[in-house]
């Protein structure tokens, strides 16, 4: 397996923002009649914002075939003007050229750059598709946002989109926070340097969508443009200097005044948010109300999901079959117990996700990211990722499934696969649930000690495994030296928040329905199959079906670890599914009442004796072993296949196999070493 | 106090510097310190953060 840096170019024929192929099932395009239009502009400058103004719904995310770039494409529905000689939107006069009236054009939100040069998998994505395929697979116009407050930053990607034959409309958004600035424009005499047209957009607000509209259908309706004679030749330096002459004129002849350059607003909350000291407590102050939000307040709603499933929707699915005379039978099983639950566990998972696609979307909205990736720089730096790394472990520990996707705030794809692999070491609430039930059972009073144990294990655990991916896989891997851009704060926008979190939420439940009902309904099938005994189908004990038999088979394999009894190996392929699960399932496969939360009843005291006996009389360091070997093998099927979307089939099942053999070496070293001593 | 950068090292962080308005010969202004011992500078309306190795590799000079 080798570093993912390069990954754009595994796609075998020239990507295109044109072609049809584009993974997340059906996909949002206008039609291969359609004008292509693409968004394309340095990260923070409100290209997302305006690709969801111009779209609303009509969108699919997903990540460009054969890369983990995310790509959006959706359709936008733009307006004319009113006819010039009728005045009517949908103008019909016989031999008129206005063009008014509606025209679908399919729009692409390239990944953001600050520049044509691949710097990043995301930067090297946006040049092929924009720059370096045949000129009839290119966007038939390209939009370009710059930021007004920062012009000549902004500028000079459009300088070097100049230096080739593509329609450019320059978009200006941020005129709001250059008018706090005082800084004046001019937005034509801009034009007439650059050399293409200028509008200006506030899509937050949705401002001046109008401008842009025209801009393109007129940009459309002109010959594609003959691209900037550059000075010189091919020189790196001289062609950069070339370009930044460019934009220097460019700016000069569109800046009517520079404004005041002293401290802003945003700098003075800099000066608090990123100092020494003061920015690490307040960025753990905003991990704590992100941990809260995600584990407290989601709660009732899970548990709220999980009664009503549980309850009304799975008590109404029995009556309703019992009425057609299917009651009782294994179709009530199947349907009930296999996909109905299966998919009421995904249910649970929707509040949850939609708070942290929503926690995200503010944190990114507000500029807060930008800060808390130079606040947690250095600790993360050791291990290799930068530091907005931090914010998805943190959220794995209430739950991995969100902390996987919040993996999309890394920038650089290596780091993503990186992170979204170690997240699952993360000790989720759901684990702690049996971490207390064991810890109780064996440690008494002192299971507060082993339970905090296991947090600082799970710690270790995600450095250890972050070092050792750093000097294997990632070893090609550098790591850049920080240089963040930081954006003016801003007030998240409902809109957009609420927008971001629906797309993304979709995205989650379309990947994850398919692998979590086929896994539920494959564990209820095994389970309800008897190979032996005189159980009939879906009317077996556990220990006689299909499930149970494999269970017996696999169990040899924990000798090593102390805790081979098959009750307890049935209870861990159950954890593989879902971790919330493992307690019922011994419960189950005992045949024994699940204790209440916080005890652990005769159910502890069955496991306390069958451990003994399968540890040769050191259950103590068994139980440590199976704690270990909980904390880290797959963390739930849902986690799995949110990995699968992020980062695909072949790095989701590394993760999976490297977590049994971690969890697994583990779980041996600690119960052979502990069996010395106790 | 605007400030002259003069030079930097490793050719994908001097671009990136460069996409950000950092490049030879650029006024900057250093602004606050920051958390991990790095520092803001401000440049053509920019805040960047730069990090303390990156602030190693850069060498600036008080402009006149």
């Amino acid at each position: 397996m080798s570093v993912p840096a390069n990954q754009t170019l595994l796609a075998t024929r020239p990507p295109s923002v044109k072609a049809t192929c584009h993974s997340g099932g059906s996909s949002a395009t206008a039609g291969p009649e359609a004008p292509v239009v693409a968004l394309v502009g340095a990260p923070n400058t409100g290209k997302s914002t305006l690709f969801n103004a111009l779209t609303g719904a009509r969108v699919t995310m997903g990540n460009w075939p054969g890369t983990t770039v995310e790509v959006s494409r959706g359709v936008w529905r733009s307006d004319g003007p009113p006819c010039t000689c009728c005045g009517e939107a949908t103008c019909s006069c016989e031999g008129c050229a206005c063009y008014s009236g509606r025209l679908d054009i399919t729009l692409v939100d390239l990944p953001g750059a600050y520049s044509l040069e691949p710097e990043s998998p995301d930067e090297a994505l946006t040049r092929e598709l924009l720059v370096e395929g045949p000129a009839d697979e290119r966007p038939d116009v390209c939009v370009l946002l710059a930021d007004a407050s920062r012009l000549s930053q902004s500028l000079f990607l459009a300088a070097q989109v100049r230096e080739h034959p593509t329609r450019m409309v320059i978009a200006l958004t941020m005129l709001d926070v250059a008018g706090k600035q005082d800084i004046a424009l001019d937005l034509e005499s801009l034009s007439k340097i650059a050399g293409v047209p200028v509008v200006g957009i506030d899509p937050r607000r949705r401002n001046g969508l109008d401008d842009l509209s025209a801009a393109v259908r007129e940009a459309l309706r002109r010959p594609v443009p003959t691209p900037r004679e550059l000075a010189l030749g091919d020189d790196e330096w001289a062609l950069d200097n070339d370009r930044f002459n460019w934009v220097a004129a460019a700016v000069e002849a569109g800046t009517l005044d520079p404004g005041k350059s002293g401290a802003t607003r945003s700098d003075r909350i800099d000066r608090w948010l990123t100092a020494p000291v003061v920015g690490p407590i307040i960025f753990l102050a905003v991990m704590w109300v992100v941990f809260q939000i995600t584990t407290v307040v989601a709660a009732p709603l899970q548990d709220g999901l999980d009664g009503l499933v549980a309850g009304p929707i799975s008590e109404g699915a029995s009556w309703l079959l019992g009425l057609v005379g299917l009651g009782g039978t294994w179709v009530e099983g199947l349907l009930v117990d296999g996909l109905i639950a299966g998919v009421g566990a995904l249910l649970t998972f929707v509040p949850l996700m939609a708070l942290m696609f929503v926690l995200l979307a503010v944190l990114e909205d507000s500029g807060y990211m930008a800060r808390a990736a130079v606040v947690t720089d250095r600790v993360m730096r050791a291990i290799g990722l930068p530091g907005r790394a931090f914010i998805p472990l943190i959220v794995g520990y209430g739950c991995n499934v969100p902390a996987v996707s919040a993996t999309r705030v890394l920038p650089v794809a290596g780091q993503r696969i990186l992170t979204a692999l170690l997240v699952p070491f993360t000790a989720c609430t759901a684990r702690l649930v049996v971490f207390v039930m064991v810890g109780v059972a064996f440690f008494g009073p002192n299971a507060g000690t082993v339970v905090f144990a296991m947090y600082v294990a799970s710690v270790l655990v995600i450095i250890l495994s972050g070092l050792v991916l750093r000097h294997t896989i990632w070893r090609n891997q550098p790591i850049e030296p920080l240089v963040i851009d930081l954006p003016p704060y801003q007030l998240p926008t409902l809109r957009l928040t609420a927008s971001v979190t629906w797309v993304r939420l979709k995205g989650f439940l379309q990947t994850a329905t398919g692998i979590i009902v086929v896994t539920v309904a494959a564990v209820w099938l095994l389970q309800a199959t008897p190979v032996r005994g005189d159980g009939g189908f879906a009317d077996t004990p556990v220990v006689d079906s299909a499930y149970g038999v494999a269970a017996q088979a696999i169990t040899p394999v924990f000798a090593p670890a102390g805790f081979a009894k098959w009750e307890t190996t049935s209870a861990l392929v159950v954890g593989f599914v879902a971790k919330e699960a493992v307690v019922s399932s011994w419960a189950q496969t005992y045949a024994l009442d699940e204790p209440e939360e916080g005890e652990a009843g005769a159910l502890g005291d069955r496991i306390v004796a069958d451990f003994t006996e399968s540890s040769g009389g050191h259950p103590i360091p068994a139980a440590l072993a199976f704690l270990v070997f909980m904390m880290s093998y797959t963390a739930c099927m849902a986690t799995v296949a949110t990995q699968w979307r992020e980062i695909g089939p072949k790095w989701t099942l590394f993760g999976v196999v490297m977590q049994l053999v971690v969890a697994w070496t583990l779980a041996v070293a600690v119960f052979q070493i502990g069996r010395l001593f106790l | 106090m605007p400030l002259v950068l003069q030079d930097a090292t490793g050719a994908g962080t001097i671009r990136r510097l460069a996409a950000l308005g950092l490049r030879r010969g650029a006024e900057v202004t250093l602004l606050h310190n920051t958390s991990g011992g790095g520092r803001v500078a401000l440049v053509g309306g920019t805040r960047v953060a730069l990090g303390p190795g990156v602030l190693k590799q850069v060498q600036v000079e008080v402009a006149s």
